[in-house]
């Protein structure tokens, strides 16, 4: 009967169903192919010892892992050809809508009850990936550095925010980097207008709004917070440069004193520093949310970190399914990688988190961007979670002018 | 089985022609057909439905969203730059030939460059190029401290601080081709020359110009397609940031950021395009090889 009930279910799982009456498929064994991002773990080992871990639980059963350095350029590439491996990550610039096209439902899986965020993966019914972990979007610092400047408590306001950046520039310290030369950190402003919204499903609302980046609306307060801090001289100073490997040096040795990521950019922080010979790095580093005004209350941005999915196009999505169970479960991946586990039964170990929940900021989880949001910054090439555009924004000469563009844009894409 | 003379000739000459026929076909025309197909589609790089919409992509290029053609404007920078590399490659060119002490070292290190992996060449700039610097550095040390900017910050300084790291890297290339057209030029014209008299400047104007003549038409070619085309420099040192993005930057970002690759297909068969008139213009008023 389940045989049957999978072959109903999509055309993809019908050749993966008639794999599966050439050799019994009830069982986990045979090899898959998994690409993961992921590739500082195979540079230190742990990919291997994960995948020999899961050999010795399910006998006969392989992982083969193939790391990709630039996920988002390359995995696209390879799906359009077809063979994507077993296991792979859900690209998160895939419409929801499609998730059935490319990713084999799994929603049998014993983790659609217990996983966070998996309404995020859900779509009519199905659900098609599960998390790694969460982010906590938030202002990493170095103590070091605040203690250097004589900064006696962390900011919980705007107000105190920039003062905070003055004293730290007066003590020759680069007091928040934004990492505008990489290009990629911008999103983080992207991300910082659901905070400013107050909502984590504000991406929605604002399909319908005909001038979203005005000076008066959540993304245009969020590209002004940025702006100000460029503004005020409180960034690197080199702005063109992608100096993203060098600025993990600088935060963590204290040179640099902080910047808006999430906890995953704490333990690349702490081995870039250590790499060159700096002690007791996680130590120094500390988190505190992102004071967006002068209210005192600020709140911290929940983010799903990439999910895991199953081709549709798997020979086997048994052993697929049991590898993310495997990995998810019972492997220490979401701590070692920094995230807030997606498996609510494995606390956070870091640290950092627990400094940044001890506080007990409000949370807010950030809803799935709907394909018609997404298609609206597409069509007004506005790249969203990608900091191009903001970047300009932040550069342009005529802010005003700028912005007015950007509305007009996202109006003619909109049609309001 | 024996053949005759004729049938073996054939046989040879297809089998020399096969190989590079098919690489031609199969990595310059087909790719170059599917571009001109995917850019009469809607496609978005990865489903495997595409659906055809004509002239749309072009249309909305060319008369609708026209600030998609504005990045082809920063070319003019690197034709500018393009132009004054052309002169001094002519002029190095023409000292080397005359064969004094070292120009063979220098030749090498003009060369240099060129040989260099473009991506190593750029990282190195956007180190050089940096707030304090190697260039910063070295103007201190000689005394130009005040003079310092910020080269790739400054948005009127950075367009020609790309093109002179650009300039850099292909000197070279020129230099080394009009000194091969300088080597074919017979020395007794300049013996000649002298002895009737002629100054250095007379026989540069009178005998080395017209001799090397048609090989700086095809640097002018070359050097126009190169501007419409800069992609690695900017890409590596700015990532387009202060206005410097180029017209292959935007088709990238299209293509990979907003995922319409029938749009970015469209502009590349566009600067395709463009490239051909270039050079069509150029060959009309450029003097031709055979009218020597």
């Amino acid at each position: 009967m389940r045989i049957i009930g999978t072959l109903a279910a999509s055309t993809a799982m019908i050749l993966a169903g008639q794999g599966t009456l050439a050799q019994p498929s009830e069982k986990v064994e045979g090899k898959i192919t998994f690409y993961t991002h992921f590739t500082q773990f195979e540079q230190d080992g742990s990919w291997n010892a994960w995948a020999a871990d899961f050999a010795e639980k399910y006998p006969g059963a392989e992982v083969e892992i193939i790391g990709v350095s630039n996920y988002r350029k390359e995995m696209p590439t390879r799906i359009a050809s077809g063979d994507y491996g077993d296991v792979l990550n859900v690209l998160d610039n895939l419409p929801p809508s499609d998730y059935a096209e490319f990713y084999a439902p799994l929603t049998d899986m014993s983790l659609a009850e217990t996983h966070s965020f998996v309404d995020r993966y859900r779509v009519d019914g199905e659900v098609y990936g599960y998390i790694y972990g969460q982010n906590a979007e938030a202002v990493v610092y170095n103590k070091a550095a605040f203690e250097k400047a004589g900064i006696e408590s962390v900011p919980t306001t705007k107000t105190e925010l920039f003062a905070a950046c003055e004293k730290l520039k007066d003590a020759g310290i680069v007091p928040f980097q934004i990492n505008m030369g990489a290009g990629w950190p911008m999103q983080q402003w992207d991300k910082a207008a659901l905070l400013f919204a107050n909502d984590g499903g504000y991406y929605d609302d604002m399909v319908s709004e005909a001038a979203p980046y005005a000076a008066d609306r959540p993304y245009g307060m969020s590209v002004a917070f940025v702006s100000d801090l460029f503004d005020a001289g409180c960034t690197e100073r080199d702005y063109t440069a992608n100096n993203w490997d060098q600025s993990k040096v600088l935060l963590g040795t204290g040179e640099a004193a902080m910047w808006f990521l999430a906890n995953w950019s704490v333990p690349q922080t702490v081995t870039a520093a250590e790499a060159l010979g700096v002690e007791n790095v996680a130590e120094d580093l500390g988190m505190f949310p992102l004071p967006i005004d002068d209210s005192g209350d600020p709140a911290v941005l929940l983010n799903p970190d990439w999910a895991l999915g199953v081709s549709a196009n798997s020979d086997n999505p048994v052993t697929a399914k049991a590898w993310i169970e495997f990995l998810l479960t019972e492997t220490d991946i979401s701590n070692a990688a920094g995230f807030i586990p997606g498996d609510p039964r494995i606390a956070p170990t870091m640290p950092q988190l627990e400094e940044l929940m001890a506080g007990e900021p409000r949370m807010i989880e950030a809803g799935t961007p709907s394909a018609e949001f997404k298609q609206a910054m597409a069509d007004a090439r506005l790249d969203f979670m990608t900091g191009t555009y903001i970047r300009d924004l932040v550069l342009a000469e005529d802010a005003e002018a700028a912005l007015a563009e950007i509305n007009r844009r996202w109006a003619d894409a909109t049609g309001n | 089985m024996q053949l005759t003379a004729r049938a073996q000739r054939c046989l040879v000459i297809a089998g020399f022609l096969i190989a590079p026929l098919t690489l031609l076909a199969v990595f310059s025309l087909w790719p170059a057909v599917q571009l001109v197909w995917f850019s009469l589609t809607d496609w978005d790089g990865m489903s495997a439905d595409k659906s055809f919409v004509g002239l749309d992509n072009y249309r909305t290029i060319l008369f609708e969203d026209t600030g998609l053609l504005r990045p082809l404007l920063n070319s003019l920078y690197y034709f500018a730059g393009s132009m004054l590399q052309l002169a001094l490659a002519t002029y190095f060119a023409v000292i080397l030939n005359r064969g004094m002490p070292g120009s063979a070292a220098f030749r090498l290190i003009l060369f240099m460059p060129f040989v260099l992996n473009s991506v190593a060449v750029s990282i190195v700039f956007r180190d050089f190029l940096q707030i304090e610097g190697g260039l910063d550095a070295l103007m201190t040390i000689v005394g130009l401290g005040a003079w310092t900017r910020e080269w790739v910050q400054d948005p009127d300084i950075a367009p020609w601080s790309l093109v002179f790291a650009s300039v850099w890297r292909y000197l070279g290339f020129q230099l080394l081709i009009t000194y091969g057209a300088l080597q074919a030029v017979p020395q007794d014209q300049y013996e000649a020359a002298r002895i009737e008299g002629a100054s250095e400047w007379q026989q540069f104007r009178f005998i080395t110009f017209p001799a090397i003549l048609p090989i700086l038409g095809l640097q002018m070619i070359l050097a126009t397609v190169g501007s419409l085309e800069v992609f690695d420099v900017p890409f590596l040192i700015t990532g387009g940031a202060n206005g410097t993005k180029t017209f292959v930057m935007a088709t990238l970002e299209e293509a990979f950021e907003f995922r319409r690759v029938g749009m970015a297909a469209a502009m590349a068969v566009i600067l395709l395009a463009g490239v051909l008139v270039a050079v069509a213009i150029q060959r009309l008023v450029l003097p031709k090889e055979e009218a020597r």
